[in-house]
């Protein structure tokens, strides 16, 4: 009895709680999340190519763009300082320790943390970036996620007069479209551009469990956690590049409280978790002891090729499962495949050449659907909304 | 005149010599248990499948799939891979490829599973024929009651490989997870058909 009436007050206190904190999120304007003038710390991207991508002349371009669109990047001796100090050296996420003492001592609003998912300097050049801002607060909460891919001869335009071959120039532009997305970040265009996903994007199987798609739609917003995916493919690092994807999706439908990835790494230590082959139930319940989760996204990444078959045509495969934490079942699962060069209309158009852009339009398929089902079932949502 | 008689002379002779090349797979055998109630089945275990090719992750991407295919198709609960990994290592089973009977009734228990699934990639990669080639698979499946111990229903299923039009326009076929996805959804098809 003791247990019921603890556990009624818990979860009304909860609900409470996430109901203050998904009001927050959505009276607060993007002014308040990132703005002009914001003090922000631009962390070293992390290489995720394995070909020694120049992430130092990225960091600088990232500063130069930021600072031209009014943001006051931390300086890097600063930054430096600060690492020194807490003697971090894993610059792929930030912990909810990090991101408290850096908003402390150095004074900075948020955190941008960037990862270089892509890389090429042959001819055609090729460039991914991936970035997040994380506030420098407690709860190290992630507010905007954003990528930017790009190949030197994604739009040729006539007499090949928009070929790249330098990657200089790929890391100007993306830089570019990095800051000139936060400084112009949306929540609700954001979430409205989520629903529009060509039809060869959509997954090719998809399970939902009606009972808790239902619950999840009418409560408060889910916490959610993407973990890392196991990895088939020949490249190690294509699992973070599909979960960089997971995150970015999952907080753009504008109604998941996505955790950081730095806040989650943490916890798989602290919880000494080693996915061997996915999550076990009793790993779940720690997970949720030391983090409040609703909902835990894991996964396989069974194909990745950057390139393809045929030059330009990257392919990838990926399954992701969610299991609910409180009913322990698996309640989401999806399977999605698919090819650069699939569909492609007259003059190659529609043609993918990115992996990092396929990777991203196929995760995007996978998250709508589920937003879809999710908002079908919310009271109120009529037909049209969607 | 002639021209056109010639012409169709011709289409006469391609046709069955593209069936010819397409060539007729032999129908793929299955066993359905006739005193199994199939719709008891609620939860089910996917054991790790057995790899008989030379791709070192062809079992798991097969066993993938398959789990996110039987999930969606809504019919019974799959337990989460890492329980299933976390059921073998409690009930000591030696080979959780090939469980024997007590095994199988032994995991029934351990993760409160109504049948568990067990499998064999037999073919998984690609195949070349002359100037084409494309990605085959070949899967056996055995579903075992943990009740007992029996298996109640077994089938196997071959995908992909080079057609007549791969042959005669180049083609490169389609890719492994597309023919894996095909696979599946064919045994799939015979499981709850």
């Amino acid at each position: 009895m003791r247990f019921a009436i603890f556990s009624t007050v818990y979860s009304a206190d909860r609900v409470l709680l996430r109901i203050a904190a998904a009001a927050w999120l959505c009276s607060a304007s993007p002014v308040a999340l990132a703005a002009a003038g914001s003090r922000v710390a631009v962390f070293p991207p992390v290489d995720r190519t394995g070909r020694s991508a120049p992430v130092e002349q990225v960091q600088a371009a990232i500063e130069s763009s930021m600072s031209a669109r009014g943001f006051a990047p931390l300086p890097r001796t600063e930054l430096e300082e600060f690492f020194r100090r807490h003697r971090i050296r894993h610059t792929g996420g930030i912990s909810d320790e990090t991101a408290r003492a850096i908003g402390a001592e150095s004074n900075v609003d948020g955190v941008l943390l960037t990862s270089v998912d892509d890389w090429e300097t042959v001819d055609p050049p090729r460039l991914a970036l991936t970035s997040r801002w994380v506030a420098a607060a407690p709860g190290a909460s992630l507010t905007w996620m954003e990528t930017s891919a790009h190949h030197g001869h994604e739009r040729p335009g006539a007499f090949g007069l928009g070929l790249v071959t330098s990657a200089e120039i790929l890391i100007q532009r993306a830089s570019e479209e990095i800051a000139g997305s936060l400084a112009a970040f949306d929540r609700t265009s954001e979430a409205e551009d989520h629903r529009r996903v060509p039809w060869r994007f959509r997954p090719g199987s998809f399970a939902l469990n009606p009972d808790w798609a239902a619950a999840a739609a009418s409560g408060p917003p889910l916490r959610v956690a993407v973990l890392p995916f196991v990895v088939d493919a020949a490249w190690r690092d294509a699992g973070d590049v599909v979960v960089s994807q997971f995150v970015r999706w999952l907080l753009a439908t504008g109604e998941m409280d996505v955790l950081e990835p730095g806040v989650i790494r943490e916890a798989l230590l602290e919880a000494r978790v080693i996915q061997e082959d996915g999550l076990s139930l009793p790993q779940v319940d720690a997970l949720r002891a030391l983090l409040d989760l609703d909902l835990i996204v894991s996964g396989r990444v069974t194909d990745y090729e950057a390139m393809g078959s045929a030059p330009g045509s990257p392919f990838l495969g990926f399954s992701a499962r969610a299991i609910d934490v409180r009913t322990r079942q698996t309640v989401w699962s999806s399977f999605s495949f698919g090819r650069g060069d699939d569909r492609v209309g007259l003059f190659g158009t529609a043609r993918i050449r990115s992996s990092i852009t396929l990777t991203s339009e196929l995760v995007r398929g996978a998250v709508s659907k589920l937003d879809e089902e999710l908002r079908s079932r919310r009271p109120g949502e009529k037909e049209g909304n969607r | 005149m002639r021209f056109f008689a010639v012409l169709g002379i011709a289409v006469l002779a391609v046709i069955p010599l593209a069936a010819g090349c397409a060539g007729r797979r032999p129908a793929e055998v299955t066993y359905h248990d006739p005193n199994m109630d199939f719709s008891l089945v609620q939860k089910v275990a996917v054991l790790p499948f057995e790899n008989l090719t030379t791709a070192n992750t062809a079992a798991e991407r097969v066993r993938d799939v398959f789990m996110t295919m039987m999930q969606a198709t809504g019919s019974s609960y799959i337990i989460p891979p890492g329980e299933v990994a976390r059921g073998v290592d409690r009930a000591s089973v030696a080979r959780p490829t090939t469980p024997t009977t007590e095994d199988v009734v032994n995991l029934g228990k351990v993760i409160g599973v109504d049948a568990v699934i067990t499998g064999v990639v037999r073919e998984y990669g690609e195949v070349r024929m002359g100037s084409s080639s494309a990605g085959v698979v070949s899967v056996s499946l055995q579903m075992m009651e943990t009740g007992t111990g029996k298996v109640v229903w077994s089938a196997s299923a071959t995908r992909g490989g080079v057609d007549a039009a791969d042959r005669l326009f180049g083609g490169g076929g389609q890719p492994m997870d597309q023919v894996t996805a095909d696979a599946v959804r064919d045994l799939l098809d015979r499981l709850f058909g």
